[in-house]
């Protein structure tokens, strides 16, 4: 297997196969990447194709410090936000009374309960977070599974650090209710 | 209640984190459409695939070299012969012209001309190197009697040689008998001469007539011994001759590239394929030119000023009476136009054509005296030479803001397949045959850069040629 230096130095001498060697390593990846951000596959390969033509024009930018798929990932990520930006002209962050909780638990539901998640495979969990309001959706992916901190978030979204954890809070939220019902479900069906 | 929050964190990035789902080939045709990949030309020279492939045509025509002279051993054979009786060692205490010794191994040339018109195993069985069971082998026969069968054999083949060769010198030929004569009156100089005669494989009665004592025949006895084995070796090889032929197919193939868009779609290649066949293996290995049709995919957005509902207007009017006291209504329909924005798929017949390389095995399972059969298989590198893409036929003239995209996946350079075919082949003349190939042919990847999921796409074709035979 090419090193990513190796292939970062073909694609900066502008070799063709070099691109094509990137992309079919990284490609897979960071669909999975932009599913999480996107509501469908169709907005995901839509981020995708955004964020690899940003990849292959800035890569004389990279520094080669962290990892390469670190900095593609970060790239996909702010892909992300940027199309939710630009798709939603009045903000992706709605306020807490303008979501209704589509299960119905309310705030006060089954918060001690264990989360009975054992049956749940990644595709599930895939089509809930798709599920999610645009705001809740990207917070939650930044901060629980990108690992961000709430200022960053802040900075990248260009909201307030209260705003962040509220959309994060509401996201969490949102999920157990959505894992709660589904479990009832399947035990009803039984 | 943050434990339960932390929960949900841990629980989808356990679970999402590594999340793999491969994307569609068009988000790479389009990265390549609008980063503008560098287009170096479909075809590069010193890559990798294409070295490999220059190798294998090397090593297909080393081996079709090597095995090229064996087609010819058997006029090696015969000449053999002929060098192998004129080498003889002429006799120490004889001082002969030099026609005679020249004319004894054209005795010997019409056994070798022979031989050489009339190649095959049959022939080898007629060679007097028989085990000495029949009677009339000239082994079994007393000393005097071969001596002067072979005598009168011999003295008319050279009268009708020297006759044909121009030179008639008559005391020579005496003086040269009269030795003869005298040697195989000499019994330790026949034993000698028996011996030989075994060890020659061609039997060759011109061993008898060799001038010389007993000690010249014992020292010539290895140097027998030696062309023996050489000429048995290379009989082996005699009997089966390599064959060597080349010739003009073509391939007409219907390939199924699991798209979804057509089921199948033609190709053509014409090919120069040279093979040699030795025993029942067949190596055969070539040029082709294949053109391959496939689908262009464009998407077409425009916009049209045009009619998108109706309104019904009423009007009235008294019909010129001041009066009003009455009224005719009309009803109008009206059309309501506004601009619409149309994003339509349109489908367009690309031409790739490909340098093709074959190095095909076989194996031939039946040969007829005009029909032979046979199965090949191997490996076929493929490269891409060039792409004829045409537009799409968007006629509508009321359209306006017209963009197309082009989103057609873009080809690999090179491409490994696998071919197999089992071949009918008709002789139509000993030079001349014609063949008839079902081939499979069946890809090792997909066709389309940055897609390695999906099925690999196969062909199904029928090879048709005309072969010359060396």
């Amino acid at each position: 297997m090419i090193p990513d230096p190796k292939l970062i130095e073909g694609c900066l001498q502008g070799k063709r196969k070099a691109y094509a060697l990137l992309y079919k390593r990284y490609a897979a990846n960071m669909l999975g990447v932009c599913m999480r951000y996107g509501r469908n596959l169709a907005e995901a390969e839509d981020v995708l194709q955004e964020g690899f033509i940003k990849v292959f024009t800035n890569l004389d930018k990279f520094r080669q410090e962290g990892s390469l798929e670190g900095w593609i990932r970060r790239i996909m990520v702010n892909t992300a936000v940027d199309h939710y930006h630009k798709q939603t002209k009045e903000g992706l962050f709605v306020s807490l009374e303008e979501i209704k909780d589509p299960h119905g638990t309310g705030e006060h539901g089954e918060e001690d309960e264990d989360l009975p998640a054992a049956d749940l495979t990644a595709d599930d969990l895939m089509e809930m977070i798709q599920r999610l309001p645009d705001g809740y959706r990207i917070v939650f992916n930044m901060y629980a599974i990108e690992g961000y901190s709430h200022q960053v978030i802040a900075e990248t979204l260009n909201i307030s650090v209260n705003t962040s954890k509220t959309q994060l809070f509401k996201a969490r939220r949102m999920l157990r209710n959505v894992i709660l019902h589904r479990s009832l479900d399947h035990a009803n069906k039984r | 209640m943050k434990n339960e929050r932390d929960k949900i964190d841990d629980l989808f990035r356990q679970k999402l984190e590594g999340y793999q789902i491969r994307p569609s080939v068009k988000v790479w045709n389009n990265i390549v459409n609008r980063f503008s990949l560098p287009h170096a030309g479909p075809f590069h020279l010193l890559n990798m695939q294409n070295i490999i492939g220059a190798l294998l045509l090397a090593g297909a025509g080393v081996t079709t070299y090597l095995l090229w002279p064996a087609s010819k051993v058997h006029e090696t054979v015969a000449v053999n012969s002929m060098e192998m009786n004129l080498t003889y060692p002429a006799p120490p205490q004889q001082d002969l012209h030099p026609q005679a010794v020249y004319q004894a191994p054209a005795i010997n040339q019409e056994n070798s001309s022979a031989q050489h018109e009339h190649p095959g195993p049959s022939n080898q069985n007629s060679q007097p190197d028989d085990p000495p069971d029949n009677p009339e082998s000239p082994l079994l026969a007393t000393p005097s009697q071969t001596a002067s069968e072979d005598l009168m054999k011999s003295s008319s083949s050279e009268a009708k040689l020297t006759e044909d060769q121009g030179f008639s010198d008559q005391p020579v030929i005496n003086e040269f008998k009269s030795i003869e004569k005298e040697q195989f009156n000499n019994a330790a100089v026949w034993d000698d001469a028996q011996n030989l005669k075994k060890l020659s494989p061609l039997g060759s009665p011109f061993v008898s007539y060799q001038p010389g004592n007993a000690s010249g025949l014992r020292m010539m006895d290895d140097r027998h011994r030696m062309q023996d084995e050489r000429i048995r070796s290379r009989k082996a090889d005699y009997r089966v001759p390599a064959q060597f032929s080349a010739g003009i197919h073509f391939l007409p193939e219907w390939t199924n590239y699991h798209t979804g868009a057509a089921a199948f779609q033609s190709s053509y290649t014409q090919e120069l394929l040279a093979s040699v066949q030795l025993r029942n293996i067949i190596l055969r290995t070539g040029l082709g030119i294949n053109r391959s049709q496939d689908d262009g995919n464009y998407q077409v957005n425009y916009s049209k000023y045009e009619m998108t509902g109706y309104y019904i207007g009423t009007s009235f009017e008294n019909g010129g009476n001041p009066v009003y006291d009455s009224l005719n209504y009309s009803v109008d329909e009206h059309g309501v136009y506004d601009t619409v924005y149309y994003n339509e798929m349109y489908r367009t017949d690309n031409t790739y054509t490909y340098l093709q390389i074959p190095l095909h095995i076989g194996y031939s399972f039946l040969n007829d005296r005009r029909f032979s059969f046979s199965v090949t298989a191997g490996p076929c590198l493929s490269l891409l030479m060039n792409e004829k893409k045409s537009d799409p036929a968007f006629m509508d003239f009321a359209a306006q803001n017209v963009t197309m995209q082009d989103q057609t996946p873009v080809r690999r350079h090179s491409e490994w397949q696998f071919q197999v075919g089992i071949s009918t082949r008709y002789l139509i003349t000993n030079r001349l045959s014609i063949a008839l190939e079902p081939t499979y042919r069946q890809y090792f990847r997909t066709v389309y850069e940055g897609s390695d999921s999906g099925w690999p796409p196969y062909s199904l074709g029928i090879r048709a040629g005309i072969s010359f035979h060396f």
